[in-house]
């Protein structure tokens, strides 16, 4: 019998030691005694960004207008960055211009509405990072996103003369790999415009889809004493 | 005397200890969590495991206010009620119904009362009533958001696709009647509990319409996207929140 119990430690013994470790681990999670945090995927801080971006008008019913630009901005931390914008719109009378409900109004009312066309928009942002999370797409993949605001300012061309003008824009981005990812944004910009009757407050107002790259395009992991990234 | 053990009795002992020892260590793990069960199998399983089914074989009632944007002259504000109900967490049936009882006016309509008032009393806006669809939903998107690194909130992101209807009156029969056309859309739901979420929906309503008319002259009707924008609540019934396994 004693030598029943010899064998049953000894292969107990060398079968524990033959387990797979995420066995061993969960046991000791279900002790509470180790805590496993995944570090971020992709980490921003002290990286250029630029975004390579597409934007079109929505709201102003008269108008429509295509955007294309880029951003440039620099990570200050993970939630801050600052950096500035440009957007060209004038592609001419075949992208963008009046709209069809432009011209249904003027023969409804024999009346011509008011409207801005807009040259181009060049200005500065300052981006905050209020949330971020991951989300599972059709139950197969795990993928990482944050949502930014961003406040600007800068200055509009309107095709006769430089406006000065403020920016909202509110979106979000995700990322592929360690240097690409994708962003999408609504922006507003807002800036006091001369109709020929009077002076407006005048939206332009976009979504955009843009491209992120970031510089350089690997980072490294730093792991504190205390665990800290 | 003590006997010496033949090869045979030796081999029965181990075998009967490899017996002990393994059945002691098989039946370890079964009083372990499941954690340790799932984790032989991580990259074979489904991404996300114990999964909390905030909408399976619920019942959803979403009241909600909302504004339709992109009008040439009025931006209707809307009240709605939805419900949907859910057949799986994915998958949902639901009817939506939008009233609005306040319209304002936009830029141009204002303008034209100024510039030229006989115009403006002669123009017979559409007002768009009602709104409302038969849908299906399909929720692909499930995660997680964290506020400002210490509130953590499930959330969703669905889409729909249905028959939709539009009630205007006005006064021209152009601008008066109901309309018959389709919907898509989609939302986003961020759970404050198991059953109560924030909801933010965009719909595209779209169908054959004319916005104004002027006099006796016919307006032309057309093909139009109607954009809704709603935020409401949703409250999920039964209470009780599902574990996937």
């Amino acid at each position: 019998m004693r030598t029943v119990l010899r064998w049953s430690i000894a292969i107990a013994l060398l079968a524990g030691l033959m387990l797979p470790p995420e066995v061993a681990s969960a046991q000791t999670v279900r002790d509470g005694t180790i805590t496993v945090i995944q570090p971020k995927p992709v980490l921003r801080r002290n990286r250029l960004e630029l975004v390579p971006r597409v934007s079109w008008t929505i709201g102003e019913p008269f108008v429509e207008q295509l955007g294309v630009g880029g951003s440039l901005n620099y990570n200050v931390s993970e939630r801050f960055s600052f950096g500035g914008t440009f957007e060209w719109f004038d592609f001419g009378p075949g992208v963008g211009g009046t709209t069809r409900r432009y011209n249904d109004v003027v023969a409804a009312t024999r009346a011509v509405p008011e409207y801005v066309l807009l040259d181009y928009y060049a200005g500065a942002d300052f981006t905050f990072v209020p949330a971020y999370g991951k989300f599972v797409l059709f139950n197969s993949s795990i993928v990482y996103y944050d949502l930014f605001v961003t406040l600007g300012g800068g200055v509009v061309h309107n095709g006769v003369d430089l406006r000065p003008a403020g920016v909202l824009a509110v979106g979000a981005r995700t990322y592929f790999n360690r240097w690409l990812g994708m962003t999408v944004e609504f922006r507003d910009r807002m800036s006091v415009q001369e109709l020929p009757s009077r002076q407006v407050l005048w939206h332009t107002a976009s979504v955009m889809l843009g491209f992120n790259i970031l510089m350089p395009f690997n980072f490294r992991y730093r792991y504190d004493e205390g665990g800290e990234q | 005397m003590k006997m010496k053990p033949t090869l045979t009795v030796t081999c029965l002992r181990v075998a009967l200890a490899a017996v002990v020892a393994l059945g002691a260590l098989s039946l370890a793990p079964s009083f372990a969590t499941e954690a340790s069960a799932q984790s032989r199998s991580f990259s074979e399983g489904p991404p996300i495991r114990r999964q909390l089914l905030y909408r399976s074989s619920k019942l959803e009632l979403l009241p909600s206010v909302g504004a339709m944007f992109g009008n040439s002259y009025q931006t209707p504000l809307y009240v709605g009620l939805t419900t949907r109900y859910h057949l799986t967490n994915s998958v949902a049936i639901g009817v939506d119904l939008n009233g609005s009882p306040y319209a304002v006016n936009r830029r141009y309509l204002r303008d034209l009362e100024d510039r030229d008032p006989q115009t403006f009393s002669d123009l017979a806006i559409a007002q768009t009533r009602g709104l409302g669809s038969f849908h299906i939903a399909y929720s692909p998107i499930i995660g997680k958001v964290n506020w400002f690194g210490n509130s953590v909130a499930h959330i969703d992101v669905h889409f729909f696709v249905g028959a939709a209807g539009a009630l205007q009156t006005g006064d021209g029969d152009a601008i008066n009647g109901f309309r018959f056309g389709g919907v898509v859309g989609m939302g986003i739901r961020m759970f404050v509990s198991d059953n109560v979420a924030l909801n933010i929906r965009l719909s595209d309503y779209i169908y054959q319409d004319a916005e104004a008319q002027l006099g006796v002259r016919s307006a032309e009707e057309r093909w139009r996207q109607h954009f809704l924008l709603n935020a409401g609540v949703s409250i999920f019934f039964p209470r009780a929140v599902y574990v996937s396994r």
